[in-house]
């Protein structure tokens, strides 16, 4: 039991004891993704971007959408969510392509997952500037509730972390599940009011989309960013709670199989 | 004070066959039902067979062994980079593991981003390695291509970087794994010479070959392992004929 609880408290010390390096090789995946391209880290805020453009085309021309400021309400869901699936398909892979890492440093390998999360969060983080731009163009009113978006960003972070290191984990014994791991984000997607407003549902299937944890997540990026609410206090404590057991979880998990990674990648 | 940097106790070392780990959902499952829904065990091989032995501190240490004698493993056992099936080992002082040179190198990195996130592999600060870029740079004879691309050098280039961040980085436990004979002839002698630099200061040195005369000319004591098992430890120049007489 000690020893599980020492385990615990290694899985809050590694992101801060390695801030560093986990900071340096974070931005070397990016530099690594946009290296020789002639628009560099633009790619960051151009491929949300674009991707937005198609979104905007279909819902405003072809389904009519007619929200108000529909095209910042798809915005806020979307990037936290490309954040979110981003980290998730790469952790995925991120033990069983680094075998120089895991197979040749003592550095925990950990750091590996925290890393796609990381490299993924700076490119949020990049996108930000495009979003406050769209928020200004709409004239959709922002205010106070912004000081809750870095706890919101903190629970997201260990939540990611946390289902990163059961999916890496995994990958390592099936190679399958690079695959299942992108379908089941595709499902995810589609169960989550990001591109559609929860109230466009049947009420069954509105309480049924709301089980889902990154469903309060989203939600909650979007009453900062398009309601101008806060988000329900009891909701975001419970959200926290969720986010500190799954990564315990999931670090727990990981760490059990550790051990066996370099005899396997 | 510890007399000993590294002390193994009854280490033995185990692992899975890999050819029996099912690589995908389907042929786990196909296997668990002929197998009558039982999980089937897996076969291991030993790569070490309950190895003791110490290395005291201050002294080079050679280990020699045909391919597959299990010198890696020891390495990595020692590294702490694998765990042990049994035994124990006892380490005092910083080890670098320099296993493989290179290892986490990326192409598309400059010479001098390669050199800051290698150094923080192995365990220095980031200030540490700003202070050693001229250093490493210069030994390696690279300080004019410090901000070109990995991937437009050479492979004799990309060796001396290696080899020059490994040799640069200041460990109490230095551990050379078959890097010896790195470059062409001046760059070797400049390795010759900081290996005899780490020794006149003190460190400790364990030695991966396939030399003997390497062997006999730089360790103060030499180990000789096949199938897992120490064949011979001791005199560098006994274990250089024995490992001469066993592959001949």
């Amino acid at each position: 039991m000690t020893q599980k609880l020492s385990s615990i408290k290694e899985g809050f010390k590694i992101p801060i004891q390695y801030r560093h390096l986990i900071w340096i090789l974070a931005l070397k995946e990016l530099k690594i993704r946009y290296r020789g391209s002639a628009f560099g880290f633009f790619w960051s805020i151009l491929n949300p971007l674009l991707l937005l453009l198609i979104y905007v085309f279909v819902f405003t021309v072809i389904f009519k959408a007619s929200a108000k400021a529909y095209p910042v309400y798809l915005f806020v869901g979307l990037l936290p969510w490309n954040w979110f699936a981003g980290s998730i398909n790469e952790a995925t892979m991120s033990i069983v392509s680094s075998g120089a890492f895991v197979n040749k440093s003592t550095l925990p390998s950990e750091l590996l997952v925290i890393v796609k999360v990381v490299s993924n969060f700076i490119n949020y983080a990049l996108s930000l500037p495009v979003l406050l731009l769209f928020i200004f163009i709409f004239g959709v009113s922002i205010g106070l509730p912004l000081i809750v978006f870095p706890v919101i960003v903190i629970i997201q972070f260990f939540i990611t972390c946390g289902i990163g290191f059961f999916v890496a984990t995994w990958e390592v014994y099936y190679r399958d599940m690079q695959h299942i791991v992108m379908n089941l984000l595709q499902f995810l997607f589609f169960g989550m009011p990001i591109m559609y407003f929860e109230q466009q549902l049947p009420l069954k299937a509105q309480k049924l989309i709301f089980l889902n944890p990154l469903a309060y997540l989203i939600k909650s990026y979007q009453s900062i960013f398009y309601y101008n609410w806060f988000p329900k206090p009891f909701y975001l404590a419970l959200l926290a709670l969720v986010a500190v057991v799954v990564y315990i979880l999931g670090f727990l998990y990981f760490r059990a199989h550790k051990e066996e990674f370099p005899e396997l990648v | 004070m510890n007399i000993y940097a590294v002390e193994v106790l009854n280490l033995t070392k185990r692992f899975k066959v890999v050819e029996y780990n099912p690589t995908s959902l389907k042929t786990k499952f196909v296997s668990f039902i002929k197998s009558g829904f039982k999980r089937k065990k897996r076969p291991t091989i030993t790569v070490l067979d309950d190895i003791s032995f110490s290395i005291k501190k201050s002294t080079t240490f050679g280990i020699m062994g045909k391919n597959g004698a299990g010198k890696s493993t020891l390495l990595k056992l020692i590294c702490g980079i694998i765990t042990p099936t049994s035994g124990t080992i006892i380490r005092d002082g910083k080890i670098v593991p320099l296993l493989e040179l290179g290892a986490g190198f990326h192409p598309e990195l400059t010479a001098k981003e390669n050199i800051l996130i290698n150094g923080l592999m192995l365990g220095l600060s980031k200030k540490e390695i700003e202070s050693k870029y001229d250093e490493i740079l210069d030994f390696a004879e690279l300080s004019h291509v410090a901000n070109e691309p990995l991937r437009t050098f050479s492979s004799g280039m990309y060796i001396r970087l290696a080899f020059s961040v490994a040799i640069n980085i200041n460990p109490d436990i230095v551990i050379l794994d078959e890097i010896m004979g790195v470059g062409d002839q001046s760059f070797q002698k400049k390795s010759s010479k900081k290996i005899l630099e780490f020794q006149q200061k003190g460190k400790t040195l364990i030695i991966v070959s396939h030399d003997p005369a390497l062997v006999e000319r730089i360790c103060d004591q030499a180990m000789l392992i096949d199938k897992g098992k120490i064949v011979e430890i001791g005199n560098p120049s006994s274990v250089a004929k024995a490992y001469a007489a066993m592959s001949s």
